[in-house]
């Protein structure tokens, strides 16, 4: 029976699921017009300056000649190079400093005895993953403002005040913090359900035989949440080249551009910014970032299948 | 001699483990703390007036600026924009994505594979701000709501989750209907979008919340047409112009 089933052939399987076709349609539609049309608009990343502003679409495409003067700024551009700079150290230090994070907090909030206790704690630190970044980042002007809290402290410690969101030397740092305080809680869901699928015999044996808390955590807990570690920290790295577009572009300002001006909001800036438009290396630079973060996302997802049999997809 | 050793040890343990959990809780309630300190400060601006050094309560105590905020008539416009396309964009999405993983939780759908292959494409590629702004101006979408919704219809991985759960219900009671003569979209509507409620509830919380949150779709599409402006957009343009008391209380209000 399986067997037979394996060899239907497609025009078997069409007639089987005809009146289901229609419903997958749409979808089809919708992905066809708005993801894969654009990709076919990536030719501009080979014409020398469209004028799109001037003529219509089709008009500004063929008036403007061929060129491959896009890359070579790209690759020779100090300005350019300094942004990948940038986007990859803000990446760098959010991976480093900030994914370890949730899993120690998926840890201390699953050995909470109280569930009250451990439900409020549960929905207090997801609490920041809704709200939009507009809102996060108005918030922590206030809060590292010249009259905000943090320099509130600092005054009373007897520091000068800091303008810390107008500072180049604090704005990956900000964005660190900024993006830690909105996710950890978030990102700790993935964890706290994997300690929760654990058995708990292994503990009371653990106890049994003496062991305490600490060695129980690292001898437990640790080695039979690693396969989800792995995973999520491969997938990360899979998003190395997006240090987070919404936030860093609500967040810089022209004194910290030098330091926190990452690729995302810089292809931006080319393409929307009236001054600076230029649409050829604006696109240039969008597909030079997304071919690096494609190949690495699927490096990262054959990695992550072939060591630990789970991918995205 | 033995005995003793091993009460010795365990009363050890249980005066460990009993710090570990004092310690612990300590932890929880300060990072706790940090997660909601921020949201008190800015309900705390939002309240005082202006000209005051705020940390965690209001100073000189008004409501002044919730009135203002109430009375301007770009705001409840921005709101309004705001409601609009999250409730239509997260229906239009939903149901749009419900239906292909309808067809795609089928195993012998055809070219089911190939079919699959071309949402991922869609979820981990994409042409690009430029291009994606070409397309929406070629359709005419942009400086209207339109380019706010139809967009971001295509959510990828709601798709697989709707799809997985789709192929864990029993496949009894869609059979049974169809026996009593009902068609696919009477299926759809009556049958697997009810008992798929837990998914779908989570799914379109997801999209909503999303939406809600988005300003780059407003930032690209909408370009002078002020009156589309969702409240995000609204308030960060409000930020960058006049960072004061004012957009602490819009804050609040979202």
């Amino acid at each position: 029976m399986s067997s037979r089933k394996n060899k239907l052939t497609l025009v078997d399987k069409t007639k089987k699921y005809k009146s289901l076709i229609p419903f997958v349609i749409p979808a089809v539609l919708f992905a066809l017009v708005f993801s894969y049309l654009p990709m076919v608009g990536i030719l501009i990343a080979f014409k020398d300056h469209p004028n799109f502003l001037r003529y219509e679409v089709f008009e500004a495409f063929s008036k403007s000649k061929w060129t491959l003067a896009n890359f070579e700024k790209l690759f020779s551009d100090p300005d350019i190079l300094k942004y990948i700079g940038n986007t990859l150290i803000i990446s760098v230090m959010k991976i480093v400093i900030l994914f370890p994070l949730p899993v120690i907090l998926a840890v201390m909030i699953t050995e909470l005895r109280s569930k009250k206790f451990s439900k409020l704690v549960q929905g207090l630190v997801f609490l920041p993953h809704f709200f939009s970044w507009v809102v996060i980042v108005g918030i922590f002007n206030n809060i590292f403002g010249m009259y905000g809290p943090i320099n509130n402290i600092g005054s009373a410690l007897g520091m000068d005040p800091v303008h810390f969101m107008g500072e180049p030397g604090w704005v990956r740092w900000l964005v660190v913090i900024l993006s830690g305080w909105k996710e950890i809680g978030y990102s700790s869901i993935a964890y706290i359900a994997a300690i929760m699928s654990i058995d708990p015999a292994l503990y009371e044996a653990a106890k049994i035989d003496g062991a305490g808390k600490f060695k129980q955590i690292w001898k437990i807990t640790i080695p039979s949440i690693m396969p989800t570690i792995i995973v999520m920290l491969i997938i990360r790295i899979g998003y190395l080249m997006d240090a987070g577009f919404e936030q860093v572009y609500a967040m810089l300002n022209p004194n910290t551009l030098e330091t926190g001006e990452i690729i995302g909001t810089y292809v931006y800036r080319l393409g929307f910014l009236a001054g600076s438009t230029d649409y050829g290396l604006s696109t240039a630079v969008g597909l030079f970032n997304g071919v690096i973060s494609l190949l690495l996302i699927l490096g990262a997802n054959y990695i992550s299948k072939k060591k630990t049999g789970n991918g995205v997809w | 001699m033995d005995k003793k050793l091993t009460i010795k040890n365990g009363k050890n343990k249980i005066r460990e483990s009993s710090v570990f959990y004092t310690v612990n809780t300590i932890i929880l309630v300060i990072i706790s703390l940090v997660c909601f300190l921020p949201f008190l400060n800015v309900l705390s601006v939002a309240l005082s007036s202006a000209g005051f050094q705020i940390n965690f309560k209001p100073e000189g105590f008004t409501l002044y600026n919730f009135k203002y905020v109430f009375q301007d008539v770009a705001f409840w416009r921005a709101m309004g924009v705001s409601f609009l396309v999250v409730i239509c964009g997260t229906a239009l999405s939903v149901i749009v994505m419900f239906a292909a993983a309808y067809a795609l939780s089928k195993r012998d759908f055809p070219c089911r594979k190939g079919l699959m292959v071309f949402f991922i494409i869609v979820m981990i590629f994409s042409g690009g701000m430029v291009p994606n702004f070409l397309v929406v101006k070629t359709l005419g979408l942009n400086q209207t709501p339109l380019a706010l919704i139809l967009p971001s219809v295509v959510q990828v991985y709601n798709l697989i989750l709707i799809k997985s759960y789709l192929e864990g219900l029993p496949g009894e009671l869609e059979e049974s209907a169809s026996i009593d003569g009902a068609n696919n979209l009477q299926i759809m509507f009556k049958v697997l979008l009810p008992m798929s409620m837990p998914c779908v509830a989570s799914v379109s919380l997801f999209t909503a919340v999303t939406l809600w949150n988005n300003y780059t779709s407003a930032l690209l599409y909408l370009g002078t047409a002020e009156k589309w402006y969702p409240l995000s957009l609204y308030i960060l343009n409000y930020i960058n112009s006049q960072p004061d008391i004012l957009s602490g209380t819009m804050e609040v209000i979202q």
